[in-house]
């Protein structure tokens, strides 16, 4: 074998036997547990606690039931209650402690229905700019019942 | 419970940066390809633009994934691609490619420019970068030189399914995503690596002749070379012109949402790109130019369609990427982007975009002036 290329050969093999231990240094202990991904995440994840109680919950028991029964029947029934008022696992296990008034800029609506390119051209979406003259969307629409307004 | 789900935040969420990337992934294989073609296949009309070949394919590639980098929210976050290889996931052996191909690149030049370099390492006051690059061994015997060049044939070898892989994912990343239209489609490899070699055939034209004319030690740029080029853009541009044109026709004898991507290039949004700078400013004028008998022969009509074809090609990247996402599986969407220019990059994506392109001119610039690029006849080493 030519000396210069054990040279090469050589610096290759210091180049990937470092790729290797840096590898084995920073790749997490539990990667790999159950897939693809780092497996202590799993328990971390599992940890949190837990923040929101479901649009279930707020039909039950008769708090909300005549507005749950009007969102469940609206275009919005995919938008979850807590989508736009918050987390409420608090309130609902303990009803005097508020939740965070809900979400009404329009900002927040514009998210789904500002104009934009990528979504089917059969949703509705407004230009922010012409429509509605700069008040909060809910002025004129029901967030509970759209096409209510 | 959920219904549907459509992008909520993001208009364009593969932009300038990622065409980019595709673009100078393309250029360095087509710039390989080339180099190949007289290390490998012997066409010896090519050999002198072998040297400058493996300069070109090693630095695009080195800056080609800083775009991916700079285009991640989280930058500091992008070697998590290594540390967790996910197997089944086309960027997962990307990131991996994306690191082959460069050491294999510098381990040719490493062979081919071992003889001159370790002739410079003797004396002169950058004897000692010549000796590290030539890692401290200055044998120059008839036996390590012929092995020199048995090395750089056996590499190129390596290299051109290599550099056919690094540039087809690309293709291959595109392909994959089933909820666009125009991507989803297995050819998109194929023509990606179609219009690479367009792109660094005209890449290396306008370089070979600008460095030959004003750099080299002659500074006169040789007129057969540049036309034996032109020759070969042509082919390559009837080869990806002909693969455009059963794209389009055979796609518009397929599904109906198929054919509504093929409408949507030729006569909806992004027809103007399409239509007037991808296939004519960008295919046809320079395949007119380097075909038509009396001008072909001519090296600035020559450089002309290069310049063109190169314009095509990076509007192909752009078209593809960007103009891609404006047509989802729901059908055509129309809205918002109607108006002229359909797309603006942002700032964020235009500052990398410029800085990415400096550091690669400031790294060729470093290594025209440190490497011994020229072709000397009879005097070549490695090659």
């Amino acid at each position: 074998m030519q000396p210069h290329l054990k040279r090469a050969i050589f610096l290759l093999g210091v180049v990937i036997v470092g790729f290797i231990f840096i590898r084995s240094l920073v790749v997490p202990d539990s990667y790999g547990q159950y897939g693809a991904y780092r497996g202590d995440s799993v328990y971390e994840n599992r940890n949190f606690t837990v923040e929101y109680a479901g649009s279930q919950s707020c039909g039950d028991e008769n708090c909300h039931k005549t507005l749950y029964s009007i969102w469940a029947d609206s275009r919005h029934k995919t938008v979850n209650c807590e989508t736009c008022h918050g987390p409420s696992e608090k309130h609902v296990s303990n009803v005097r402690i508020m939740p965070s008034p809900a979400n009404d800029s329009r900002e927040f609506c514009g998210k789904c229905h500002y104009k934009m390119v990528a979504r089917p051209s059969s949703f509705p979406q407004i230009d922010p700019e012409s429509h509605g003259e700069n008040l909060k969307c809910a002025y004129c629409h029901n967030p509970h019942k759209p096409w209510f307004v | 419970m959920v219904v549907e789900l459509f992008n909520v935040n993001w208009k364009v969420a593969w932009g300038m940066l990622i065409a980019n990337y595709f673009f100078l992934t393309g250029l360095s294989a087509g710039s390989f390809l080339l180099g190949a073609l007289s290390e490998v296949f012997g066409q010896e009309k090519y050999r002198s633009v072998s040297k400058m070949a493996i300069i070109l394919a090693t630095i695009l590639l080195i800056i080609a994934p800083l775009n991916l980098i700079a285009e991640l929210g989280q930058t500091g976050r992008f070697w998590t691609l290594l540390t967790g290889f996910h197997p089944t996931s086309p960027m997962a052996w990307g990131s991996f490619l994306l690191i082959a191909y460069p050491l294999l690149c510098v381990a040719e030049g490493y062979f081919l420019f071992r003889r001159d370099n370790a002739k410079r390492a003797v004396s002169g006051s950058m004897a000692f970068l010549y000796r590290a690059l030539v890692l401290w061994r200055t044998d120059l015997t008839e036996a390590t030189i012929a092995f020199d060049k048995k090395m750089v044939k056996t590499l190129a070898i390596i290299g051109i399914p290599l550099a056919f892989a690094v540039h087809g994912y690309t293709g291959y990343i595109l392909g994959v995503v089933v909820a666009r239209n125009l991507w989803s489609t297995p050819q998109m490899p194929v023509l990606f690596l179609l219009s690479a070699m367009v792109s660094g055939t005209a890449l290396m034209i306008l370089i070979v002749y600008i460095m030959q004319k004003f750099f080299s030690s002659k500074k006169y740029a040789d007129s057969t070379l540049i036309v034996n080029l032109g020759t070969l853009l042509m082919v390559f541009l009837l080869v990806d012109m002909l693969y455009i044109f059963f794209e389009l026709t055979m796609r518009w004898y397929s599904y109906e949402l198929s054919k509504d991507s093929v409408r949507e290039l030729l006569f909806g949004k992004v027809s103007f790109y399409f239509v007037w700078i991808e296939m004519i400013l960008g295919a046809i004028i320079p395949f007119l130019l380097v075909t038509i008998p009396k001008i072909r022969k001519n090296v600035g009509a020559v450089l002309l369609a290069s310049a063109l074809s190169l314009m095509g090609v990076f509007a192909m990247r752009m078209d593809f990427v960007v103009g891609g996402q404006f047509y989802s599986r729901n059908g055509v969407i129309d809205n918002l982007y109607t108006s002229f220019p359909l797309y603006l990059p942002p700032l964020t994506e235009v500052m990398p975009f410029a800085a990415i392109w400096a550091l690669g001119f400031f790294m060729f610039a470093l290594a025209v002036w440190t490497l011994p690029w020229e072709y000397k006849e009879g005097a070549a080493g490695g090659d």
